[in-house]
């Protein structure tokens, strides 16, 4: 039956006069008693307000329910809107309405058309208000609480409520694919189109926005499980710090796939010097800047002339070491000596050497290696050595025998040069 | 890439969206991670990560001999090296409601001053704290002390202060860092181990949870009747 207009007029200017007396019951119970006394008992005459013990009245659940969808403000662990009753109703009006029209009682057929009408526009809200609801909860991180376990609570708690609310989903999905091929095989075009535009027309994106709330729901829920493993072994770790204190750390067996892990990134040496030749400006002027901060250079003003130091000289008298003289030598010395007193005469080297090993009368160690030296040794060696001194060297050469090419000398004589002419 | 990600990164930092916004978002842009990756290979260095979106860190190309022996150190002198960050953080987890010690998260020096005023237990905590807090003493005011801790982990890398006029910190990327060498020790330890799954079997209905980490995801589809499929929870 359709309320008269003026009532509803009534009702809602009741509820507008007194809109404080509303808004302070929708923060908690509001008694008798006060300067409230009228507007308590207008609202209590419209059932606005409804009492819970004497004198004291809270706001109707509906009208509370219906100000926080508005608001957008929940309490901890809302429950979502339940279909079902609303779906069953749904398929009871039907029932019925198919019955009235095939009795041709056309005015309660269309008493259940509206009612049928306002039930399908009730689902359709309590669906939107679900959805509202999560992501209202789920973009502020369930803001209604505080403690990170109320949060991993509230979101078990959704996540049950989400899968509920899906499975209600594909419950409506049946009920009005089942109404709406009745309808058209009934001819009821009217019913059909009601429920194509309002219900099925939006199923699958209500599905879809549960489907993605599911998900973001999971991922929160795993993430805040991890939060909170950290922050348990946060606590222990610390625990054992402060029980344990003759323990400085542990004996861990760490491997390459741990070190990865954990070892943590050292500063990489990184220093970096001036390139005096560039000549961009940047640079040139740091380096002008640098040279400023430079300390003045001290200026000589006046050079005076230094005396020139004396040096002294000290002499020193140095041993001069005799070197030891090959005998050898010593032998060719004495006879360039006696070539020298004696420029007529010739002398034949080997005779030299004999005569100068039997005046010896000394037998050293010299004497023994000049006796090593074999006489063609000995005569190359002091022909060589007396002709660079300037003397003459005259090889005494033995006759040429058959066959042979070469001149073989037994003896070399020696004299002065130009002293025989 | 730029060159301040490049020296950020050199430098030893931890790149996140908190202490290194831009630097954050220059590895984030397509090609530039893998860019950085080569540049960094050449000095036997590659980009490392933690985590699928965590901060970015530069880490050694091999692990040698040497990488392990500092880890075996460091575990070794846990107490000094890890100690003093460990003890300020949970006394933040203790007095702030809601801490998560994850990355992002809001540590106002008044609100944790409260709390440690309101209760003597943490005031005990926090005053056996400034031997290990930095140029912390005892003459100080509880609130000088908390200001140290939160300075101290600040140049430790671990927070940055994100508003100076209302003194509030964020809780930067490389305490995820911190909590891999915990959680490494909670493995490693069998003290430890046996405490934290001890605690875990006192909550009964947490071992109900299903697998989230591999749950199957469905995606939703035109048609409503694969959108619907039936998906296995407990609901309990």
């Amino acid at each position: 039956m359709a309320e008269a207009p003026s009532h509803i007029t009534r009702v809602l200017g009741v509820l507008a006069a007194n809109s404080e007396l509303i808004a302070e019951a929708m923060q908690g119970l509001v008694m008798l008693g006060g300067k409230s006394d009228k507007g308590i008992e207008a609202l209590v005459h419209i059932h606005a307000l409804t009492p819970v013990e004497e004198d004291t009245y809270q706001l109707n659940p509906r009208l509370r329910e219906y100000l926080s969808d508005h608001l957008a403000r929940w309490d901890a662990f809302s429950r979502l809107t339940r279909l079902s009753s609303d779906i069953s109703q749904a398929r009871v009006l039907w029932r019925n309405l198919r019955q009235f029209t095939r009795e041709g009682l056309h005015g309660d057929v269309e008493r259940l058309s509206w009612a049928l009408d306002a039930t399908i526009t009730s689902i359709g809200y309590a669906m939107e208000r679900n959805l509202m609801l999560l992501n209202s909860n789920i973009s502020t991180e369930y803001g209604n609480v505080e403690s990170l376990k109320a949060k991993i609570e509230q979101n078990t708690h959704y996540a049950s409520e989400v899968s509920h609310c899906l499975r209600e989903i594909r419950s409506l999905d049946e009920a009005t694919q089942s109404i709406h091929d009745e309808a058209l095989a009934a001819g009821n075009l009217a019913i059909r189109t009601l429920i194509n535009t309002r219900i099925r027309s939006r199923l699958t994106t209500w599905a879809s926005k549960l489907n993605d709330i599911q998900r973001e729901i999971e991922k929160r829920l795993f993430t805040a499980r991890l939060l909170e493993r950290r922050l348990r072994t946060l606590g222990k770790v610390a625990l054992w710090l402060n029980r344990d204190r003759l323990s400085n750390g542990f004996e861990v067996e760490g491997d390459e796939e741990a070190a990865a892990k954990l070892v943590a990134p050292a500063e990489h040496p990184n220093s970096w010097n001036i390139d005096t030749r560039d000549h961009d400006a940047m640079v040139q002027d740091g380096l002008v800047m640098a040279v400023a901060r430079l300390p003045e250079r001290k200026v000589r003003t006046s050079m005076s002339e230094q005396e020139p130091v004396l040096q002294e000289v000290l002499a020193t008298e140095q041993e001069v070491a005799e070197l030891p003289r090959d005998p050898v030598d010593v032998m060719v010395e004495e006879l360039l000596e006696h070539l020298r007193r004696n420029p007529a005469e010739k002398v034949s080297l080997l005779q030299w050497r004999e005569q100068a090993l039997a005046n010896t009368q000394a037998r050293d160690h010299s004497l023994d290696e000049v006796q090593a030296v074999c006489d063609e040794h000995w005569l190359l060696y002091a022909a060589s050595q007396v002709a660079t001194a300037g003397m003459s060297v005259q090889l005494t050469v033995q006759e040429r025998e058959d066959g042979l090419h070469n001149d073989l000398f037994s003896d070399i004589l020696v004299h002065q040069e130009g002293a025989l002419r | 890439m730029n060159h301040q990600t490049l020296t950020a990164l050199l430098g030893g930092q931890f790149i996140c969206p908190v202490a290194f916004q831009s630097e954050y978002d220059d590895l984030c842009q397509p090609g530039v991670e893998e860019e950085v990756n080569n540049w960094l290979a050449h000095i036997d260095r590659r980009l490392a990560r933690l985590g699928d979106s965590g901060a970015f860190y530069v880490a050694p190309l091999q692990i040698q001999a040497q990488h392990i022996a500092k880890v075996r150190d460091d575990m070794r002198a846990f107490r000094d090296v890890y100690g003093p960050l460990v003890s300020m953080l949970n006394l933040i987890r203790v007095a702030k409601e809601g801490f998560s010690c994850a990355p992002g998260d809001y540590i106002q020096l008044a609100e944790l001053e409260q709390a440690v005023n309101e209760s003597e237990t943490i005031t005990t905590q926090l005053r056996s704290l400034i031997s290990v807090i930095s140029t912390a003493a005892t003459r100080l005011t509880n609130r000088e002390v908390l200001k140290r801790l939160l300075e101290h982990l600040k140049a430790a890398g671990y927070l940055k202060l994100a508003n100076p006029v209302n003194e509030t910190y964020q809780v930067t990327g490389k305490v995820d860092h911190l909590h891999m060498v915990l959680e490494f020790i909670a493995e490693q330890e069998p003290a430890l181990a046996k405490e934290i799954q001890d605690t875990q079997s006192v909550g009964g209905a947490d071992e109900q949870q299903p697998d989230l980490l591999h749950a199957t995801l469905h995606v939703g589809s035109s048609d409503v009747g694969e959108v619907l499929e039936p998906r296995e929870r407990n609901d309990g």
